[in-house]
């Protein structure tokens, strides 16, 4: 499901007509498909689409154990990791975290409650976010849109979109290593060509609730 | 071609029967024909004067450096290199000119290609022949149209801009 990032180089040279790497070279390249990225992050970020969606457990004993484990193979002078008190102190959100879609205890998949972020957490089913820390009354699954990771090596990364984004990655990036890149153009032909792909894909088949459904 | 079989096709292009142009001289012409044609060629981006070097912090810019390859992540200050970005190296792919022919025994000129050796010669006539204020007008008006058929049948293949 994802896309390897030399494979966009190289339709990018063939695009330009530049297997000799005579007009663009490698870096501006990357430099472009990232910036494609980047745009694709901002226009995915805005729609009703799951491309971006993800899903991470936060288990408070087994996150703690780990800890253990690290702070045992220590030595002397090493500082040692905090446990972590999901309720109290919270925990980092993920780096590649844009916005949370929703989030269920672990234990038996309940919709937990946001809360204040002036209040405590009392409650098993409380949840709160203050700043870049989720704070949670109990073990916790929470589903968030991320953030598109970019591509630091064109070798050996991918780019964790579908394969139906690949021309458009290839076409963007074409138009940003030969145009203006503040040209407004560029973001409308994103937004036009995202549009064209997201509404293909977004649950077609979901069963649709009657009003009367309880 | 042979850089001797170049000169003496200078000399009979000019009519030098009093041996009026030396054989420095002669490469003087020559290079700065070369220097002429690889400028018009790597105008036009021809891959032949392509060159790759990895570059590393602090280093010198290659010898007879022209341009790169699009934008590196570099800073260029009094030919030294700065390496942004945090990269500790680069694949660097440049345009050059070719080093100056100096006139040793069995020196070639430096393109190995047929058509372009004989632009080299002509230029090179054109230059002895404006040194003795000969009028070549006419001849420049056919080294344009080769200098077009060049820039055309070298760089043919690479359709990006």
């Amino acid at each position: 499901m994802t896309i390897a990032a030399q494979s966009v180089y190289r339709a990018i040279q063939k695009k330009f007509k530049d297997n000799n790497e005579s007009f663009h070279n490698e870096y501006e390249t990357l430099d472009a498909i990232n910036e494609a990225i980047r745009y694709t992050n901002n226009v995915l970020a805005l729609r009703n689409s799951d491309f971006l969606e993800k899903s991470i457990t936060y288990n408070q004993d087994e996150m703690n154990a780990e800890i253990d484990v690290y702070n045992a193979g220590l030595t002397e002078g090493q500082t040692k990791k905090e446990y972590i008190d999901l309720a109290e102190e919270g925990i980092d959100l993920p780096e590649d975290f844009v916005s949370m879609i929703s989030i269920v205890m672990t234990r038996e998949n309940y919709h937990m409650h946001p809360i204040p972020a002036v209040e405590p957490i009392l409650q098993e089913t409380d949840y709160k976010i203050i700043g870049n820390k989720l704070f949670a009354g109990s073990d916790c699954t929470m589903l968030y849109k991320k953030q598109l990771t970019e591509v630091k090596n064109l070798e050996t990364e991918s780019i964790d979109l579908p394969y139906t984004f690949f021309d458009l990655l290839v076409k963007i990036a074409a138009m940003i290593l030969v145009q203006d890149p503040n040209s407004d153009v560029l973001l409308q032909t994103v937004t036009e060509t995202v549009n064209q792909i997201v509404p293909r894909r977004r649950y077609s088949n979901a069963r649709i609730r009657m009003p009367w459904t309880v | 071609m042979l850089v001797t079989t170049a000169i003496e096709k200078i000399k009979s292009a000019t009519h030098d029967i009093s041996d009026e142009y030396s054989t420095d001289r002669c490469i003087d012409f020559l290079n700065n024909a070369i220097q002429q044609i690889a400028s018009l060629l790597i105008s036009a981006k021809y891959p032949g004067l392509l060159k790759e070097v990895t570059l590393i912090d602090g280093q010198d810019l290659p010898d007879n450096y022209m341009n790169c390859v699009g934008s590196y992540p570099i800073r260029i200050t009094a030919g030294k290199v700065k390496l942004l970005d945090g990269y500790t190296s680069i694949r660097f792919r440049y345009f050059s000119t070719p080093a100056n022919l100096t006139g040793v025994t069995g020196e070639k000129l430096p393109f190995d290609h047929n058509a372009l050796d004989e632009a080299v010669v002509m230029v090179a006539v054109l230059l002895a022949k404006n040194e003795n204020e000969y009028d070549i007008t006419s001849d420049i008006t056919m080294y344009q149209q080769l200098q077009s058929a060049i820039a055309a049948g070298m760089t043919g293949q690479n359709a990006a801009k």
